[in-house]
């Protein structure tokens, strides 16, 4: 299979490449020349950032602030890795690309409950029923996605489930849900040939105009946004980044050969074709309120191990680590004290999140917690801070400020600071 | 107090309370809430909450009663049921808690800041006040000298002017106290809603927008009790009816129909156990259920009593598959879900801490509540299918039958294990040998002249039938929330017990109030009522409310001419909704049963719209029933096929200019078409479905209005 869509090659001539050449594998010397020119293709100032989202909240203690010897320790072992901290043993391969990322230890975030977690670390703001702000990866769409004119797709894309809310930014910076598998549902136009498509969207405007004047507020402008892009969708042939399957079988062994594995390697190529921010939701839950260190050990970790280790590699194999921002978290921790289910719950005001590339400084550990994992010892980090340092990393200006519906001013990050040892 | 100074005092009490205020917002805020009463206590509200979540986010919201001495607190101890505080005691404890912001607000500033250092020539402030809490947790907030913000506040002459006898909550009235109508009386129920909404109405110094049209209201009315919209003949029928009292006659007509009750068990169903799959529940049993309780009529309270108290298997017993649903991970979801779903409340927060202004909304609320379920447990069994001949597993639920009372364990915000007996509105619960606790929690629930049930039920009902609630979100009517309406909320809700929670005459209610026959046009004396934007609601106009999922399906069908019996008896199609459904919804990765919908107007909707099968189906010259009838009428005209078109998408006739501005795109299309050699009927065909595609696609059929 094809590993990409070469340069000058229309949709259709790439389709009928596809049927006919379908069984037929790449040489080692074809796939590295592939490899180059992908790589050139990436121009060299396209920042973009890719968040894994633990969902359910992971139990950091034991994968990034091991705690041994204290009886919040649970059951696993620290190890060392190639950067200047050690990790949990149950994350080996990792630990082998720890000299490229750090792992900030004292992030304090107040938030403990699972929806309001999630909005908070997603957009810097703690929920307020009064506005609704935009997540971290709409903020990127808006900055960063508008500006590349050559990109097609959506410029927020979010796989295996939903992200939140573009909030007062817009639909038009919405996150683009695919499934795991990037299977892009009605995206297809049944041959549909573009005059027909073209008259049907005048006849729709001529209905629509009429619906905005209405004056039943924005719903119509927005709906009009949302189907340009929607157009812009159908007929583009960047459509072939949802494709992980186009990849040589060498590469999905990088990443695990997993399902998870596989939205990761999905999303190395929607930063090859531009996307600014791509969200990826971890298949599986982190919220371990009983049995937390067999279903670490035997699931969730080795799953995470071999996903992550394998993004790392790939984008540094490209030369694409240097501009893409990988972050690593869920909602919140979870309680250093086991429970009576051999679990942890809900726990925000100590605890661990990944993050490297992008120009960050790796195999750092930032800021620390006390030896029973129950108090941050260091300087503590919102989750604004961590936007910040990411929107350092993408290069989008720290003072922005964006306007709400309500004409307020919203700062970037909520206000956040890069943290100093990441960007140092 | 009009909305434009709340939204600029409030953006100005932020900026002082987050550091960032200049000079002359200070100056500003200082002149709003020195000028008006309202302002003064909004601007305390404010400050109380900041302080006090700034306060439990440094870890010391357990000692809260302890630090600041407050008399409101101390009666959370007092076994007491009085709910009445006395404003006496609020300039001291607003003063108390200023002087304590003042410090937080300076402390919180120094903690944020990336400049602190943490070596000795910081100043070190301990928490001693609590003794006792200092040995659980190591509190030590440093505090840099040089970095102290000055902070001026709007002093207590202020404070001083305020009302001393006024009371700050509504004293609880006493069941005996008659309502300003008589609830028995349909016709003084929407009096009362009229003359409540148009009080707000000149308060705000707003109008209302005009009476909607017969076919904006027909297709309304359709959306939100039959939960679709209405077909041709339906919209026809209606529009020619010159009875005057038409909407009241279809009103009623719709309550009694199957559709009614079909389309309520639907919204229930997804209400109470989610859309999306892989809960191991019978929810078609629950459907049933609910369909059979919507079509009866029977009472609210009843309904809820089945769900909370039911038992047995999810095949044979419908209501138990809500609890079936929700037992996971120690009955934490049960709990959260049945006092979001029925009470409107966010309890699931108190799980973890105290609430930052409401003394008993401890953690013991929320456990104490749960421990209501500790006693029911979910059983599997095998049972012999005589059908299949096959063994199934069939889940059941079961209340164990120890005498002895289980609690629920939790660990408090120290770290220490405690336990909580069931518990609700201040009365303890024994199991009894005739009443498990679950009949006892909803007995609790249902009882009284004003329960929080159907003040709950009235919220949720008023936000299908606007958009909004009377609460800026419609299941946190928490302590914290103000409601747009309270008289009205109350008065509605006690009309409502004492109709003994009939859930038909509730809707006839709201759909007979002047506010739900307006258009959903804005005019410029209400241009700024808007609620979207964070407002409280004063309905002036009808909100515009996107479809739902159901909706948007259901509609969508009607549009293809598929009968609205088929619709309603879930036949085939509604394997086919199922299917449809599960795209737009996932499970969220928890243990509290929550879902992320992708159905909200963006991408995957649009290409639904534009692509799927639905209204591919819809606009297909022969398979299209409403479109295939409407184009094959040889006695009308072009335009009239048009106008037939727009009628069946949106059930309104297209205004002149753009049944002009479609008629000459149409001819363009045909040509086009018979240019190419398409046989001209094939192209009239065609081109008319293209123009049903347009109709299908705009904003204002994804809309209800």
């Amino acid at each position: 299979m094809k590993t990409s869509t070469p340069a000058g090659m229309s949709r259709r001539h790439f389709m009928n490449h596809l049927a006919l050449g379908g069984a037929t594998t790449l040489g080692a010397t074809h796939f590295l020349s592939t490899l180059e020119a992908n790589a050139a293709q990436v121009s060299r100032d396209q920042k973009a950032c890719i968040l894994v989202w633990l969902g359910g909240g992971a139990p950091t203690i034991d994968m990034w602030d091991l705690k041994p010897g204290s009886k919040n320790g649970g059951e696993f072992k620290p190890i060392s890795t190639k950067g200047d901290l050690q990790i949990s043993e149950h994350l080996p391969k990792i630990a082998q690309e720890m000299d490229s990322l750090s792992v900030v230890r004292s992030l304090s975030t107040r938030e403990a409950d699972h929806t309001r977690g999630r909005y908070y670390m997603h957009t810097s703001y703690v929920p307020n029923p009064t506005v609704v702000h935009p997540t971290f990866g709409s903020v990127a769409s808006y900055e960063l996605g508008t500006k590349r004119k050559d990109l097609e797709i959506p410029s927020f894309v979010s796989i295996g489930g939903g992200s939140m809310s573009s909030g007062f930014l817009g639909m038009a910076h919405a996150p683009f849900v695919v499934d795991a598998r990037g299977q892009i549902q009605n995206a297809n136009t049944g041959g549909m040939n573009k005059q027909r498509l073209e008259q049907r969207l005048g006849m729709l405007s001529t209905i629509e105009d009429g619906f905005i004047k209405s004056g039943r507020g924005d719903v119509g402008q927005a709906h009009k946004d949302v189907y340009k892009k929607a157009v812009n969708l159908m007929v583009s042939d960047q459509m072939n980044a949802f494709r992980a399957e186009e990849e040589p079988a060498e590469v999905r062994e990088l990443y695990g050969s997993t399902p998870f594995g596989n939205t990761l390697l999905m999303a190395r190529r929607l930063v090859e074709t531009g996307v600014p921010f791509i969200e990826v939701q971890f298949p599986g839950s982190w919220d371990l309120h009983q049995n937390v260190f067999n279903t670490l050990k035997d699931q969730r970790l080795p799953l995470l191990d071999s996903g992550i280790s394998g993004l790392v590699r790939d984008l540094k194999q490209r030369g694409m680590l240097e501009h893409t921002t990988i972050v690593v978290m869920g909602e919140f921790g979870r309680t250093p004290r086991i429970n009576q289910n051999v679990g942890r719950d809900h726990w925000a005001t100590s605890w661990s999140a990944l993050i490297g590339g992008g120009g960050l400084q790796g195999g750092r550990a930032v800021g620390e917690t006390d030896a029973d994992g129950l108090r941050i010892v260091s300087e503590s980090y919102l989750p604004g801070d961590l936007w910040a340092t990411v929107s350092h990393a993408l290069r989008i200006p720290l003072n922005t400020v964006h306007t709400s519906k309500r004409g307020r001013p919203m700062k970037l990050a909520n206000g956040g600071q890069p943290i100093q040892d990441l960007i140092g | 107090m009009n909305s434009n100074t709340r939204h600029e005092l409030l953006n100005l009490v932020e900026d002082f309370l987050e550091g960032n205020a200049s000079e002359s917002g200070i100056a500003r805020l200082e002149a709003l809430v020195l000028s008006d009463q309202e302002c003064e206590s909004l601007y305390l509200e404010v400050v109380q909450l900041h302080g006090n979540l700034y306060w439990d986010a440094a870890g010391c919201g357990a000692e809260l009663e302890n630090v600041f001495s407050l008399p409101a607190a101390q009666s959370s101890i007092q076994p007491s049921v009085n709910r009445v505080v006395d404003a006496v005691s609020w300039p001291r404890r607003a003063a108390a808690l200023l002087s304590t912001v003042a410090l937080l607000v300076v402390l919180v500033w120094t903690i944020q800041s990336s400049s602190i250092s943490t070596n000795s020539d910081s100043t070190v402030v301990e928490n001693t006040s609590t003794p006792d809490a200092s040995q659980h947790r190591d509190i030590k907030v440093k505090q840099n000298e040089g970095n102290v913000v000055e902070v001026r506040l709007p002093q207590n002459e202020a404070l001083a002017k305020h009302n001393a006898n006024e009371k700050i909550v509504e004293p609880i009235v006493s069941d005996e106290e008659i309502l300003p109508f008589d609830s028995a009386s349909d016709l003084q129920v929407v009096a009362f809603i009229n003359e409540q909404i148009q009080s707000k109405w000149d308060e705000n110094s707003v109008a209302p927008s005009p009476r909607a049209t017969e076919s904006e209201w027909v297709r309304r009315i359709h959306l939100d009790l039959l939960g679709r919209i209405p077909t041709p003949l339906e919209v026809e029928s209606f529009l020619d009816d010159s009875d005057a009292s038409k909407r009241l006659k279809l009103l009623d007509s719709l309550l009694e129909s199957r559709g009614f009750a079909s389309n309520f068990a639907s919204i229930w169903t997804n209400l109470l156990v989610g859309r999306s799959r892989g809960r191991d529940i019978d929810r078609e049993a629950l459907f049933a259920y609910l369909k059979g309780q919507f079509g009866n009529n029977m009472p609210w309270s009843k309904t809820v009593t089945d769900l909370i108290s039911a038992e047995g298997s999810a095949d044979q017993s419908g209501p138990a598959n809500f609890l079936l649903a929700h037992l996971n991970n120690e009955a934490v979801p049960a709990t959260a879900i049945t006092a979001r779903i029925f009470l409107c409340e966010q309890i699931q927060c108190s799980q973890c801490h105290r609430h930052p202004t409401i003394p008993d909304w401890g953690q013991e609320k929320f456990w104490e509540f749960n421990a209501f379920f500790q006693r029911t447990i979910v059983e599997e069994k095998m049972v012999l299918d005589k059908k299949t001949g096959q063994q199934q597993r069939i889940r059941q639920l079961v209340d164990t039958e120890s005498p002895k009372a289980e609690p629920a364990y939790y660990e408090d915000l120290r770290g220490v294990m405690k336990v909580a007996y069931p518990r609700f509105a201040d009365v303890d619960v024994k199991p009894l040998p005739e009443s498990t606790l679950r009949d006892q929690l909803a007995h609790l629930l249902t009882t009284g002249s004003d329960p929080q049930l159907a003040q709950a039920f009235v919220n949720r009902s008023w936000k299908h039938f606007f958009g909004h609630a009377f609460t800026r979100q419609v299941d946190d009517m928490g302590p914290h929330h103000e409601f747009s309406h309270p008289n009205l909320v109350d008065g509605i809700a006690r009309a409502f017990v004492k109709s003994d929670y009939d859930v038909r005459r509730l809707i006839r209610w709201i759909c007979l109030s002047d506010a739900y026959q307006l258009t959903s046009k804005s005019v410029a004396e209400n241009k700024f009522d808007e609620p979207e934007l964070g407002d409280l609601p004063l309905f002036t106009r009808m909100y515009v409310k996107p479809l739902s999922p159901e909706q948007l399906f259901n509609s969508l069908l009607i549009a293809g001419g598929v009968s609205t019996e088929e619709i309603r008896r879930r036949g085939s199609s509604y394997a086919q909704r199922e299917e449809w459904l599960q795209q737009f919804f996932v499970s969220e990765n928890n243990e509290e049963n929550g879902e992320v919908s992708t159905f909200d107007g963006s991408l995957p909707q649009t290409l639904m719209m534009m692509n799927g099968e639905l209204v591919k189906r819809a606009i297909d010259p022969v398979q299209g029933q409403v479109l295939k009838e409407i184009v094959s009428d040889r006695s009308k005209s072009e335009a009239e096929h048009i106008q037939d078109l727009c009628l069946a998408a949106l059930s309104r006739r297209p205004t002149p200019q753009e049944l002009e501005a479609i008629q000459k795109m149409l001819r363009n299309q045909i040509r086009l078409r018979t240019s190419h050699n398409m046989p001209p009927q094939l192209a009239y065909n065609e081109a008319f479905g293209d123009v049903y595609w347009a109709y299908l696609n705009s904003s204002e059929f994804s809309v209800n209005h």
